[in-house]
C-alpha cells in the first residue's frame, strides 16, 4: 500500500524565522491522523504548507502526495490531486453566492478529469445531498460563501465543501474551535460518514474533545516545529490528563 | 495647444456660417458660451478638477470639426445592447441625428428626434429650457459644447406618458481624426417615466474629441431611468455631461458602465429643486492599459426631505487611473435631506492610480448624510481559499472581481438588461472585450 502523503525532513521558514524544524509524517489510506499541540509550534504552518499557500519557504525536505513530490504544485493543482484544507477562519467572499462557487469548483475539477462542465440538475442534486449529509441548512446556498454565517455555520461549511469535493486527503485546521457541542458533534457526523478506506484525514486540534467523535488512528504531539509523540488514541488522553509540558519534558 | 488654437480659429473664420438659420435665442448662447470658452481655454492640470486629468495627449493634435453630416446610413444599427427589448432607438453619429425620421411626433404626443430639427420646429418650447442649466457650468468644454454643437436629441414627453424606452447609440465613426459635439435636450413632464439604454461607441481606431452634453427636465413625479455603456477604441476621448433638474417627487436613476475608452469623463451635476426627490446615481468603471474614466458628481438639495444617493466602484489594471469627485452640497433649507455618497475601488497593479475625492457641503441642520471612499487590492485569504477549491488563479480573481461588480449591476431595474451587462462586465473582465472593426457592443452580445 502506497501512502497518500509522505512528509520528509521539512524545513519551513516564514520571512527570516524558521517554523517547522525537520517534520517527517506519513499517511495511509484510510488513516485519521490527529495533530496535537500548543499554540505556536507550526500546526497551522503544517496545513498551509501542503496546501501550498504563497508566503511559506520551504527550505529542506520534500512533500510527497500520491507519489507526486507537489512541492512546486500551485495550490489549485495540489487542490485537483486531491487536497483539501479546512481552514481555521473560513474566508468570507462577498458577492459569490455558495452555489456558484461550488459549481465552479466542480467544474474546475471535472475538467482537470477531462470531463465536461456538470449539467444544473445534477449539480443540485448532489448539492442538496451533500447538505443533507452535513446537516447544512438550505438557505445557506443562496448567500455569499460565508458572509454573516455563525462561527459553527462557518466550520460545517467547509466540512460541506470537503464533502462536495470528495478529497483523498483531507486536512482539517482547528475545524472545533468556537464550536459549541451541537456544532462540533454534528461536523464529526459529516467527516464520520465520510470516511472510507480510500481518502485519509489529519485533524489538527488543540483539544482531546473532539476526538471523542472522530476517533484517530494515529495521534501525533507537535512541539517547537516537529513531531515529538506519536502513538494511538490513547495519546490524546495522556495528554489531556498530564497536560503539553509533561509531556513533552519527559519525552 | 493646437487644438484650441483650431477651435478658436475655426470659429472665428466661419461664425456666420456656423450659426445661420438659428433662432436668435440660441445663436445669442452659442456666442456667450464662445467667449466664455475664449477666455478661459481648454481645461489644464491647474483647474482644481482637471488636476488628475491630462488632456496633453488630445490637446496636441489637430481635430477635423465634425460639422458637416458624415454619416453612412448604412452602418446604423436599430438597438445597442438588447435586440430583444421593444424601444425607439435612435442613432447620434459624428454629432448628428441620423435615420430616416429626423423629427417625428408619436401618437402618444412624445416629440423626438434631431435637435437642429426642434430648434427650428418649436423654438418657443426649446427657448424655456435650452442651457438653461448649462450655461453656469464651471467646465469650459460645456462652452465648447454650446459653441459648436449642430445637432443632437430632443425628446418631449407630455404629461402622464409613463412607458417609453428609448435606445440611444451614440457613435463616434468619423474616417478622420474628429471634434465631435453632442447637444442633447429631454423634458420629461409631469407623471411621466421614461427609461434611456444608451451606448457610447466607436468603430474606428480614429482619435476622436467627443462632448456629449445633455440638459434634462424632470418635473413634478416624472421618473428617469437611464443606462449608459461606454466602449469606445483606446485613442479617443469622450466628455459626457449630463445636468439634470429634478423637480417635486420626481425619480432619477443612472447607472454608468464605463468599459473602455483612452479617456471617459462623466460629469452628473442633479439639482434638486423639489421636495420627496430620489436620486440615485450608480456607475461601475474598468480600465486598463493607459485608459482613465473620471467621474465627477454635484449633487444640490434646495428642497426639504429628499434623497440622493452615489454609488461609484471601479476596477483598474495596468496603468490605468480613475478620477472620482463626488460632491453633495445641502442648502440651508434642504432639511430632513438624506444624502449618501460611495465610491470603491480596486487596484491591481501597483502602477494603477485612483484618486477619490468625496464632498460634503451643509448647510441645514436636520439632515443625514454619508460618504466614503475604500481603495483596496484583491483579498489575498480569499484567493488563496478559492484556489485550495480547485479553481485557478486567474478565475479565482475574476470570481472576485466579478462578485465586487455585482453591488452596481444588481440596482438594475430594467430586468431585459441584466444579463446582457453582466455578461459585457464578465468579457471585459475576461479580457475578450475589445475593439473590433464594426461595433464594440455588438461582438460583445453575441
Amino acid at each position: 500500500m502506497n501512502p497518500i502523503l509522505e512528509i520528509k525532513n521539512l524545513h519551513t521558514k516564514i520571512g527570516d524565522k524558521e517554523i517547522i524544524k525537520g517534520l517527517n509524517l506519513t499517511v495511509n489510506p484510510g488513516e485519521v491522523h490527529a495533530i496535537m499541540g500548543p499554540n505556536g509550534t507550526g500546526k497551522s504552518t503544517l496545513a498551509n504548507v501542503i496546501a501550498g499557500k504563497d508566503g511559506y519557504e520551504v527550505t529542506e525536505g520534500e512533500i510527497w502526495f500520491n507519489g507526486k513530490n507537489i512541492l512546486e504544485l500551485d495550490p489549485e493543482e495540489r487542490a485537483l490531486e486531491g487536497i483539501f484544507l479546512g481552514f481555521q477562519y473560513p474566508v468570507e467572499i462577498p458577492g459569490v453566492s455558495m452555489t456558484n462557487f461550488m459549481k465552479a469548483a466542480i467544474d474546475a475539477q471535472r475538467k482537470y478529469k477531462g470531463l465536461d462542465p456538470i449539467k444544473p440538475g445534477e449539480f443540485l442534486k448532489m448539492y442538496r445531498e451533500k447538505q443533507e449529509l452535513v446537516n447544512m441548512p438550505d438557505k445557506i446556498k443562496n448567500r455569499s460563501v460565508n458572509e454573516g454565517f455563525s462561527g459553527g455555520e462557518k466550520k460545517r461549511n467547509e466540512i460541506f465543501q470537503m464533502a462536495m469535493l470528495n478529497p483523498k486527503l483531507a486536512i482539517l485546521d482547528e475545524t472545533d474551535s468556537g464550536l459549541d457541542i451541537d456544532a462540533l458533534r454534528s461536523v464529526a457526523e459529516g467527516v464520520n460518514k465520510l470516511r472510507s478506506n480510500d481518502n485519509a484525514f489529519i485533524v489538527i486540534t488543540h483539544y482531546q474533545r473532539l476526538l471523542d467523535y472522530i476517533v484517530p488512528d494515529i495521534v501525533h504531539i507537535m512541539y517547537d516545529g516537529k513531531i515529538v509523540k506519536t502513538g494511538d488514541k490513547e495519546l490524546a488522553k495522556e495528554l489531556e490528563a498530564k497536560g503539553y509540558d509533561e509531556l513533552v519534558a519527559s519525552n | 495647444m493646437k487644438l484650441q488654437e483650431n477651435i478658436l480659429s475655426y470659429i472665428t473664420q466661419n461664425q456666420s456660417k456656423l450659426w445661420q438659420g438659428l433662432p436668435d435665442f440660441v445663436t445669442t448662447e452659442k456666442q456667450k458660451a464662445f467667449q466664455k470658452f475664449q477666455q478661459k481655454g481648454l481645461p489644464t492640470l491647474k483647474d482644481e478638477k482637471w488636476r488628475k486629468t491630462n488632456l496633453k495627449e488630445f490637446v496636441n493634435r489637430y481635430y477635423h470639426p465634425a460639422f458637416n453630416e458624415i454619416i453612412n446610413q448604412n452602418n446604423l444599427i436599430d438597438n445597442c445592447l438588447v435586440p430583444d427589448l421593444e424601444t425607439y432607438n435612435i442613432n447620434l453619429v459624428n454629432g448628428f441625428f441620423a435615420g430616416k425620421n429626423t423629427l417625428e411626433v408619436l401618437n402618444n404626443g412624445i416629440i423626438i428626434g434631431s435637435f437642429n430639427k426642434a430648434i427650428k420646429s418649436y423654438p418657443e418650447l426649446v427657448k424655456s429650457y435650452f442651457n438653461r442649466l448649462v450655461q453656469n457650468s464651471d467646465n469650459p468644454l460645456n462652452d465648447l459644447n454650446t459653441a459648436l454643437f449642430t445637432d443632437g436629441l430632443f425628446v418631449f414627453v407630455p404629461k402622464g406618458i409613463t412607458s417609453f424606452k428609448l435606445q440611444i447609440t451614440h457613435k463616434l465613426d468619423a474616417k478622420v481624426d474628429a471634434l465631435i459635439n453632442v447637444r442633447n435636450l429631454i423634458i420629461l413632464e409631469e407623471h411621466t417615466q421614461m427609461d434611456i439604454i444608451q451606448c457610447d461607441d466607436s468603430n474606428m481606431h480614429r482619435s476622436h474629441f467627443a462632448t456629449f452634453v445633455s440638459e434634462v427636465f424632470l418635473k413634478e413625479k416624472a421618473r428617469l431611468n437611464w443606462y449608459k455603456y461606454q466602449n469606445i477604441n483606446n485613442v479617443s476621448s469622450l466628455f459626457s455631461n449630463n445636468f439634470y433638474q429634478v423637480e417635486k417627487e420626481a425619480e432619477l436613476y443612472t447607472n454608468s458602465f464605463e468599459m473602455n475608452g483612452k479617456l471617459l469623463r462623466n460629469e452628473q451635476f442633479a439639482d434638486i429643486t423639489g421636495k420627496d426627490v430620489k436620486v440615485d446615481l450608480y456607475g461601475l468603471y474598468l480600465a486598463d492599459k493607459k485608459q482613465q474614466t473620471d467621474n465627477v458628481i454635484f449633487i444640490s438639495h434646495s428642497s426639504e426631505g429628499s434623497y440622493s444617493n452615489q454609488k461609484f466602484k471601479g476596477i483598474l489594471d495596468d496603468s490605468a487611473k480613475g478620477f472620482f469627485n463626488g460632491q453633495i452640497l445641502v442648502k440651508k433649507d434642504a432639511q430632513q435631506t438624506n444624502a449618501y455618497q460611495k465610491n470603491d475601488n480596486i487596484l491591481l497593479t501597483d502602477k494603477a492610480r485612483i484618486s477619490s475625492q468625496p464632498f460634503l457641503e451643509i448647510y441645514a441642520d436636520d439632515v443625514s448624510c454619508s460618504h466614503g471612499s475604500t481603495t483596496g487590492q484583491i483579498d489575498e485569504e480569499a484567493l488563496f481559499y478559492i484556489r485550495q477549491r480547485g479553481i485557478s488563479k486567474r478565475d479565482a480573481q475574476l470570481l472576485q472581481l466579478y462578485a465586487f461588480t455585482g453591488e452596481i449591476i444588481e440596482t438594475i431595474k430594467l430586468h431585459a438588461l441584466i444579463e446582457p451587462t453582466k455578461d459585457l462586465v464578465k468579457k471585459r473582465l475576461n479580457g475578450e472585450l475589445d475593439i473590433c472593426e464594426d461595433c464594440i457592443l455588438q461582438c460583445a452580445v453575441k
